[in-house]
């Protein structure tokens, strides 16, 4: 169900609007008003129009001619490159130490990187959608350990879940990126049973509901063909036999001690069951799935060719067991960090598949063939490309609208924004917590262009720009650091003829450059 | 992928590429439009409404007096004296809460096409919709979406910032996406469509945006310039809505019903308009669909009422009809959650004055099931067959890849 939501727009907006001022061209900026947000449901309608059979990317490469002249072989730009994908971009300083270490010790240390988390002043705050996002996004922006967000967000965006079904009262969604922080490098089995395991995924996708002898096949669908194998690896018989396998799981209350506990009773009146839930959440209470066995089909099932009493772990296993669930997930982990037309190229696609599958679907180990492009351990003594570094590489992907924002940030030094970047990415097509639909965001970056959202990313480069100028460091050197220095002539002379710091600004924020990773 | 890319495309890559820094204004446009139409001469416009998640077509229109489909749903079956009757039929009514689509039925201006799919139908909601989307139930690498090569070969206005719109969306719907991509006005359900920094800006960010390298080079290129030219274009548009779009009783317009404001502001300010896009949902009720979907049809019930009724006053109603569609209907059987799993054949609502209304095509057994599911009665291609023949007037066959048996939906 479509629910109406209104933001206010942040602090320094309100200012723009109080003050009607001018920029320094002269140009009265627009008034705001309250804005009415995008809103999406649980299936939302929006892109679900979304086409995933026609990457847009891959057509309009087709049709360029010109490729970017590469920078990757210099240190500098090689560490710029990673920082991009591993992290959600970087200032001076930063990049600095980066380009200082050695490219396969810089790589180690991002892959080291321990997750933290972030503060919850309470517990309403992990429970809102509207509170936690921002903290989200806050502590991307802050934390010294970026690439476990970044990991988090990728899980995030592919095993998908949303606060439209979660109820009100809970911190599911919270919990959950909690968990893919804490498992999204470990490996592929514990990630995928804690997902399913996973109150805010129980409810998204229905098992909460599933029952023996009318199961409902919402999870065991999505499962084979969104989050694990993709479509043609499985028949509509395994789905149903999956499903089966899937009823009777449902959500139970456990204390900080890990115990299970009687689901807390409703009432006496829904604002006093908040505060009983809250405060359990505040004791460290958690919430995620167990067998309910009465509920349970017990019975034999033929899933993928196997007979058995199977059950959630067991249909996960035979998952793991087809060679195509390591090439899906690899497949989809390359398209996100490498760009889809590095995922296009099978042979490179099944060599990263393989290794990960020797590993025991290590993540860590995916991560590193991908960021060292396959150059790991395969043909010792022999030196090889580095995939990551080659010239396809370079600028092959958009930047996500939380990518976009946080990295204006980090460039501008300019943190204040990061209190309204919740509305901001929402403009810009992506709303955190909350994916379109259950195949998530990851369709290639076709996806994140539109009128409307290219306009809202211009309204934020000019929003940084004017608002954040006290603090902004030189756009020159921010030609060099986060654009690498390459420039089309166009956006060199726009550059050029800007007659303020802030126009500056805009111009590197707005560019095509910036937009790309 | 260059196996795939013909001379032809690439010199339309350049034609595009090329057009694109000389896109024509608005304003020169609407004394050319009738005229520069390729293949296809009219002023008529299509507004298709994506009924997103896969709509209950059963529900929607509901068997009165066959007995299976209340032992198939003893939950979610719409009782017999909810379901609201129609003018010349005692076998069906309409969902309850499509009070004001039941009037403009019985006064003909809606049509309501039984058992629409496809042969071997997929129950992914992800490669029906590409069905869909592309109208090619082969789903071949590389098909376009059905819209785009309408646009791009029969439609020369297509390049005008405003000749194909997606309102309320933040992406290209598939059903315009295409290999040769045409120009989509894509304008969300929020935020003000206009730069802060006003025309200083606008003209920096256009001037930034050309011949850019790389591989998104030409679609950031092109998406400037329709987002320029659609920004310039409705900050002058006259118009104001002469009906209400907030629904009895709420505060404040859905985004379902702002997006057919907006619809209704783009059609009667700017003549190039040719295809507009819209969509609602979620329709996928797993669960609870007795009231998730009751309220998802009042929403349309109410906008698309509203929609007509405000071009009616405007005098342009005679040119638009819109068209609703869905990936797929849902099981026949319910299941233990209050609703249905994925099914096949679904239900097509077309609205508008020159709608010829009435029920089309044949419902579907209730008992004759392919494995628990509906098996299709009319082919959802022969609806597009009607609608770009005999609607938009263009060349069905060569945008289907053949020729499908029409429907009479139109007048």
């Amino acid at each position: 169900v479509a629910h109406r939501r209104y933001v206010t727009a942040g602090r320094h907006l309100r200012k723009i609007a109080a003050d009607a001022r001018r920029d320094d061209v002269g140009v009265p900026l627009s008034r705001f008003t309250r804005r009415r947000l995008l809103a999406t449901t649980g299936m939302g309608a929006g892109a679900l129009a979304l086409a995933p059979l026609l990457p847009l990317s891959r057509r309009v490469a087709a049709a360029t001619p010109t490729p970017w002249p590469s920078p990757l072989h210099t240190p500098r730009a090689a560490a710029a490159h990673l920082l991009r994908r591993t992290s959600f971009g970087y200032n001076s300083a930063t990049l600095d130490a980066a380009a200082a270490m050695p490219y396969r010790d810089l790589v180690e240390s991002i892959l080291a990187q321990a997750p933290q988390s972030p503060t919850f002043p309470d517990a309403d705050t992990q429970c809102s959608r509207w509170k936690a996002a921002p903290v989200w996004i806050r502590h991307m922006a802050t934390t010294a350990s970026p690439f476990p967000e970044r990991m988090a967000l990728f899980w995030h965006g592919h095993l998908t879940s949303s606060s439209e079904k979660c109820p009100f009262e809970f911190n599911y969604m919270t919990l959950q990126i909690e968990m893919f922080r804490r498992f999204g490098l470990s490996d592929l089995r514990t990630l995928l049973v804690n997902f399913a395991y996973s109150a805010a995924l129980m409810e998204w996708l229905d098992l909460q509901e599933s029952t023996a002898g009318a199961p409902n096949e919402n999870f065991a669908r999505e499962l084979m063909e969104l989050f694990t194998l993709g479509p043609g690896n499985y028949t509509e018989g395994d789905v149903r036999e999956a499903a089966r396998a899937l009823t009777g799981y449902r959500i139970q209350a456990y204390d900080a001690g890990g115990t299970p506990q009687p689901w807390p009773r409703w009432g006496p009146t829904q604002d006093q069951y908040v505060q009983t839930i809250h405060g359990l959440i505040s004791q460290g209470w958690t919430w995620r799935g167990a067998l309910v066995s009465g509920k349970h089909d017990s019975t034999s099932k033929t899933f993928l060719g196997r007979t058995g009493n199977w059950g959630l772990e067991g249909i996960i296993d035979i998952i793991l067991a087809q060679p195509a669930c390591a090439t899906f997930v690899a497949s989809k982990a390359i398209a996100h960090f490498m760009g889809v037309q590095v995922a296009a190229d099978s042979s490179f696609v099944a060599e990263v598949a393989s290794r990960f599958r020797q590993s025991g679907y290590d993540i860590k180990t995916l991560m590193r063939c991908i960021f060292r492009g396959g150059d790991t351990a395969a043909h010792p003594g022999v030196p090889v490309v580095n995939r990551f570094l080659t010239a396809p590489c370079y600028r092959g992907l958009l930047r996500t609208p939380i990518e976009y924002v946080i990295a204006a940030t980090k460039a501008t030094g300019w943190t204040t924004i990061l209190d309204d970047c919740d509305w901001y990415t929402q403009m810009q097509g992506m709303m955190l917590l909350t994916p379109p639909n259950v195949s998530g965001w990851w369709h290639g970056d076709g996806y994140w262009v539109g009128s409307s959202t290219w306009l809202s990313r211009l309204n934020f480069a000019s929003a940084v720009a004017w608002d954040g100028r006290a603090s902004n460091p030189s756009p020159t050197t921010a030609v060099a650091d986060q654009l690498d220095g390459v420039l089309s002539s166009a956006t060199q002379s726009a550059l050029g003829a800007q007659t303020s710091s802030s126009g500056r600004w805009y111009a590197l924020l707005g560019s095509p450059e910036f937009q790309m990773s | 992928m260059s196996s795939t890319f013909t001379r032809r495309d690439f010199l339309r890559s350049g034609l595009i590429a090329g057009s694109a820094g000389i896109i024509v204004p608005t304003v020169l446009a609407k004394g050319v439009m009738a005229a520069t139409n390729d293949q296809v001469h009219n002023d008529r416009v299509l507004v298709i409404l994506q009924m997103g998640g896969g709509n209950d077509g059963l529900n929607t229109l509901v068997p009165l007096t066959d007995p299976a489909y209340r032992s198939l749903r003893p939950t979610v079956a719409i009782p017999a004296s909810q379901a609201l009757t129609l003018q010349g039929t005692s076998s069906v009514g309409l969902h309850p809460a499509l009070t004001r689509t039941r009037s403009a039925f019985n006064s003909g201006n809606v049509a309501v096409v039984q058992g629409v799919g496809y042969p071997n139908p997929n129950y992914s909601h992800f490669q029906s919709m590409a069905v869909w989307q592309t109208a090619d139930p082969a789903l071949r690498a590389g098909d376009d979406g059905w819209l785009a090569t309408f646009l791009n070969a029969q439609i020369t206005g297509a390049n005008q910032p405003l000749c194909t719109c997606a309102l309320g969306e933040d992406s290209i719907p598939g059903e315009m996406r295409a290999r040769q991509q045409p120009p989509v006005s894509v304008i969300g359900s929020g935020g003000d469509f206009r730069y802060w920094g006003g025309a200083s800006q606008e003209n920096t960010a256009l001037s930034m945006y050309t011949n850019t390298p790389g591989p998104f080079g030409l679609m950031l290129d092109s998406t400037l310039r329709t987002l320029n030219g659609s920004v310039d274009a409705l900050a002058t548009a006259s118009y104001a809505p002469s009906v209400s779009y907030t629904a009895p009783g709420a505060t404040a317009p859905t985004d379902l019903a702002t997006s057919f404001q907006l619809a209704a502001k783009i059609i009667v300010t700017e003549p190039a308009t040719k295809i507009i896009h819209l969509s609602c949902g979620s329709f996928d009720t797993h669960q609870n669909q007795l009231t998730d979907q009751a309220a998802l049809l009042a929403d349309l019930d109410f906008a698309v009422s509203a929609f007509l009724a405000d071009l009616t006053a405007h005098a342009q109603d005679s040119r638009v009809a819109v068209m609703t569609w869905s990936e797929f209907g849902r099981r026949a059987g319910e299941n233990a959650s209050g609703g249905t799993d994925h099914g096949s054949a679904g239900t097509v609502l077309l609205f508008g004055t020159p709608v010829r209304g009435g029920l089309a095509g044949a419902p579907c057994s209730l008992t004759d099931l392919d494995n628990d599911n509906l098996k299709h009665t009319t082919d959802f291609r022969s609806v597009y067959q009607s609608v770009i023949g005999d609607w938009l007037g263009g060349d069905a066959t060569s945008v289907l890849g053949g020729t499908w048996p029409a429907l009479s939906l139109f007048r």
